[in-house]
């Protein structure tokens, strides 16, 4: 049954371990509320990927305003700029369309030394090298957009393999993993 | 479903009806593994009602990731990454309310199991001792000893090293059987 040894294991922990293996079945009316939140989501997913495309394609100002869709084009870099100039404030956004179960999240960090940036977070089970982020024209601002459902999200930025707390938005309190880590909230529907 | 070529289907063949949008695939996919979960879940915060909260928040968030979920991986094991993350914070959330609401609880769980209540069942009494270990010795003596993961297995669940979980479990034993039997444990 297990592949390691078990010398810990005593009488009084293998009928523990028996015990605590008793069924937990779910009911039927729970499965399928599981099935129906989840297609939900679908549809929203489905709206993402049309969305998204489209919000990139478009340059579709978001957020206040405050940075455009599409990784690394030159309203963006534009954008940065201007907040080096104290003017516009780059960091990390989210939004939304009115009525969607979803939105799309710009994480945004400022590492004019690093190697490499990525983002990990609830969204991505804060599994590293799964969502790096671009190093953009400036050569010291790193984003990337992300689908995100509605919501609050958990996340940090690893830095050359260092994990650094967003310090541009909220801390988060109950953070995942005991790291620190920010909050970003998706807005719901309108 | 008897009869449906989908309860013959591989994980990674559900997944990939589940996302050209088989609504039924995805059902498939709760039937098989959602036992496990809502029982990781339940031991580990205790009680059904909240599992059953925290096991359907990772189903939806599995399925919204679903389209990045890599068919080599072990989807038992991909999916319980995601309820052991939100189990763990589930059980942050829950613990900072509950010191905050009853500050006499810490002294409450210092009770040894055995004079605790004789009225609780072998279940119940081992669910008590389980309560009072520290979380990741919990986690580790879930996943090893009742959900029968591997080292491997249960290191890419939890993303902490094999040789940390094997002495966790091992710790974990020995404080068990410790509350267990009134005995102390000796490095609890």
């Amino acid at each position: 049954m297990h592949d390691d040894e078990d010398d810990a294991m005593t009488p009084e922990t293998i009928r523990a371990a028996q015990a605590l293996r008793a069924d937990v079945l779910p009911t039927e009316a729970w499965s399928e509320a599981v099935v129906q939140r989840a297609m939900s989501a679908r549809r929203a997913r489905g709206w993402f990927r049309v969305g998204a495309g489209m919000l990139a394609a478009a340059g579709v100002a978001f957020a206040a305003g405050l940075l455009v869709g599409g990784r690394d084009t030159p309203r963006a870099a534009t954008a940065v700029a201007a907040r080096d100039s104290g003017n516009v404030p780059v960091q990390t956004v989210a939004w939304s369309e009115a009525g969607a179960d979803s939105g799309i999240a710009r994480f945004v960090a400022v590492a004019p030394d690093a190697q490499s940036v990525e983002v990990v977070g609830d969204f991505n089970l804060w599994a590293r090298g799964r969502t790096p982020l671009a190093r953009m024209a400036d050569g010291r601002t790193w984003s990337v957009q992300l689908p995100l459902g509605v919501g609050r999200h958990t996340y940090a930025f690893v830095i050359d393999g260092q994990l650094v707390r967003d310090r541009n938005a909220p801390a988060s309190a109950d953070d995942d993993f005991g790291v620190p880590s920010s909050v970003l909230l998706v807005q719901g529907r309108r | 479903m008897a009869g449906s070529p989908l309860v013959t289907a591989t994980d990674a063949q559900l997944v990939q009806r589940a996302l050209a949008g088989e609504q039924a695939a995805f059902r498939e996919l709760v039937d098989r593994h959602s036992p496990a979960c809502l029982r990781y879940a339940t031991r580990v915060l205790g009680n059904r009602h909240d599992a059953e909260d925290v096991v359907q928040d990772s189903f939806v968030r599995a399925f919204r990731a679903l389209d990045r979920y890599d068919p080599q991986r072990d989807f038992r094991g991909w999916l319980f990454a995601i309820v052991v993350n939100r189990c763990r914070s589930a059980a942050v959330v829950r613990s900072r309310r509950w010191n905050r609401l009853v500050p006499e609880a810490a002294e409450h769980r210092q009770v040894p199991v055995r004079e605790a209540d004789a009225r609780h069942g072998e279940l119940e009494e081992v669910q008590e001792a389980l309560a009072q270990l520290d979380p990741a010795l919990r986690e580790a003596f879930l996943l090893k000893y009742v959900e029968d993961m591997s080292y491997d297995e249960m290191s890419r669940v939890t993303g902490v090293g094999a040789p940390a979980l094997r002495m966790r479990a091992m710790r974990a034993c020995r404080r068990l059987r410790a509350l267990l039997t009134g005995e102390d444990a000796p490095d609890a």
